[in-house]
């Protein structure tokens, strides 16, 4: 048993830590904000092809499309963003105002080595894999929904939903959550370990953990867009 | 657990009842909207223009197979401007405005100022909640109907360098889809999502509890919930707006 073994041992053990921290107690809510984003799909997608097709019968791929390829993933990752780097920053910013990394340098120790990259391979590791859980959870919500309380059959619905979303978008949608969970972790990292001191410290913290990601997250997912789909 | 549940409408109608008796000093409401709304101006133009452009390829993708580039502006903007546009800029105020707002009051609930100001007999809900309530909801509105005309701009933008759009094409298809309910829906959800980040904030910034690490709480639990609250409210008033727009026939259709 080396040092360098106990090491990673221990930071494996921060890492299912902020993974549960951050992804197991996020399910809950993300599954209740998903599942009103893939009614609101179906809704406004029966809307719009009234309006331009004058039927109905494509409705579920087009939402099934825009949910894989768009708001899926970048939905999931706002809320996410919210979430982890609020958290994230907040308790780096507590940690920073009362000493604590000042205390672990005094030991020779990398705060960023030893808190920071453990935490932000959790917040990458939720995020991925919450978009996946989401994405599933918009499926089966748009189709349970969809096929009874808005006048779909349910079979046309199941057979209409993959037409357009292919592996292709899967993997998209899993590329763009790994670039936002990357960005969430780097962002919200950097906005608590420059906080100031004291509550109004972690307060701002906080808050530019939460704004910073959202913003990089809409700024990333245009660019992510143009370069994967078109 | 039904008092924890009613806790919030009980704040909300504290709040309500108390700007019949102001008692926050003169041009109170103005700062705040200055210091909320300003900081955030910037934002919400930059991602107002991207979610525009996002929407804008997302739609001309989708189009594309159909050879139906045509109706990429109407198309577009009706989509944005119905649902995605004040959703994202939405989860964006609350970030900005909403965040702020709770991690400025509950860093005067950690430091006791708000009980300093009960203890010189002035109602803090009336004093701090009140003009912060009114900013919040007024500037959030204002800022969301900014980035709504700049996602217009955003879409119009990528349509005519990047997607091979005519112009005046694509600001020609607009009216023919954006209709008078689109719009006032567009104008109604902004209102709600300004309430609703103003509500949030002010209730869990004002009962933040637990020193420095409470607010960071405040701060996550309010973002958290705005987004939520924003996605139901969303499907609620785009539920409604349909069932209504179905019985008096203003559907939109407009073709």
């Amino acid at each position: 048993m080396s040092a360098n073994s106990a090491r990673l041992k221990r930071d494996f053990r921060t890492f299912i830590d902020s993974c549960s921290l951050f992804a197991v107690e996020s399910v809950g809510v993300l599954s209740l904000a998903i599942s009103f984003l893939a009614m609101i799909l179906v809704v406004e997608f029966a809307f719009h092809m009234k309006l331009v097709l004058k039927q109905q019968s494509l409705v579920p791929a087009f939402a099934t499309q825009m949910m894989f390829r768009e708001l899926g993933p970048v939905v999931t990752c706002l809320l996410l963003g919210s979430r982890i780097g609020a958290s994230l920053a907040a308790e780096l910013a507590t940690m920073k105002g009362t000493d604590q990394l000042d205390a672990l340098r005094s030991f020779g120790v990398d705060p960023v080595r030893y808190l920071v990259i453990p935490r932000s391979l959790g917040c990458v590791f939720s995020t991925v894999t919450l978009t996946w859980i989401a994405m599933a959870v918009a499926c089966f919500v748009s189709y349970a929904l969809a096929s009874h309380a808005i006048g779909f059959s349910p079979g046309e619905f199941k057979n209409a939903m993959f037409a357009f979303s292919k592996w292709h978008d899967f993997v998209g949608a899993s590329v763009k959550a790994l670039v936002f969970g990357i960005l969430i972790a780097v962002l919200s990292s950097r906005a608590g370990l420059q906080a100031k001191a004291g509550s109004r410290g972690v307060g701002e913290a906080a808050t530019e953990a939460v704004v910073r990601s959202s913003v990089a997250i809409i700024l990333s997912d245009f660019f992510l867009t143009y370069f994967l789909y078109t | 657990m039904m008092a924890s549940m009613l806790a919030p409408f009980e704040f909300l109608l504290a709040t309500l009842r108390s700007y019949r008796r102001p008692l926050w000093p003169h041009g109170e409401v103005i700062n705040q909207m200055h210091q909320v709304g300003l900081g955030s101006m910037i934002t919400v133009i930059f991602t107002g223009a991207f979610v525009g452009a996002i929407m804008a390829v997302q739609v001309s993708l989708e189009l594309r197979d159909f050879g139906a580039q045509g109706f990429l502006g109407g198309l577009t903007t009706s989509v944005t401007l119905r649902n995605v546009g004040p959703v994202l800029i939405a989860f964006l105020l609350a970030g900005k405005v909403g965040a702020y707002t709770s991690a400025e009051l509950g860093n005067m609930r950690v430091t006791d100022q708000v009980e300093a100001i009960r203890c010189l007999g002035i109602d803090p809900i009336g004093f701090l909640i009140a003009p912060r309530f009114l900013a919040v909801v007024v500037s959030s509105f204002l800022l969301l109907l900014m980035g709504l005309l700049f996602t217009l701009l955003g879409g119009l933008a990528v349509a005519s360098w990047q997607l091979d759009v005519n112009t005046l094409y694509f600001l020609r298809e607009i009216p023919r889809f954006v209709t008078g309910s689109s719009f006032s829906m567009a104008l109604v959800k902004s209102l709600v999502f300004g309430t609703l980040i103003a509500w949030i904030s002010c209730y869990r910034g004002f009962f933040t509890k637990g020193g420095s690490a409470g607010v960071g709480a405040a701060v996550r639990r309010t973002a958290v919930e705005c987004l939520v609250w924003i996605l139901i409210a969303d499907y609620v008033t785009s539920f409604i707006f349909n069932r209504l727009g179905e019985f008096f026939g203003w559907g939109g259709i407009a073709v």
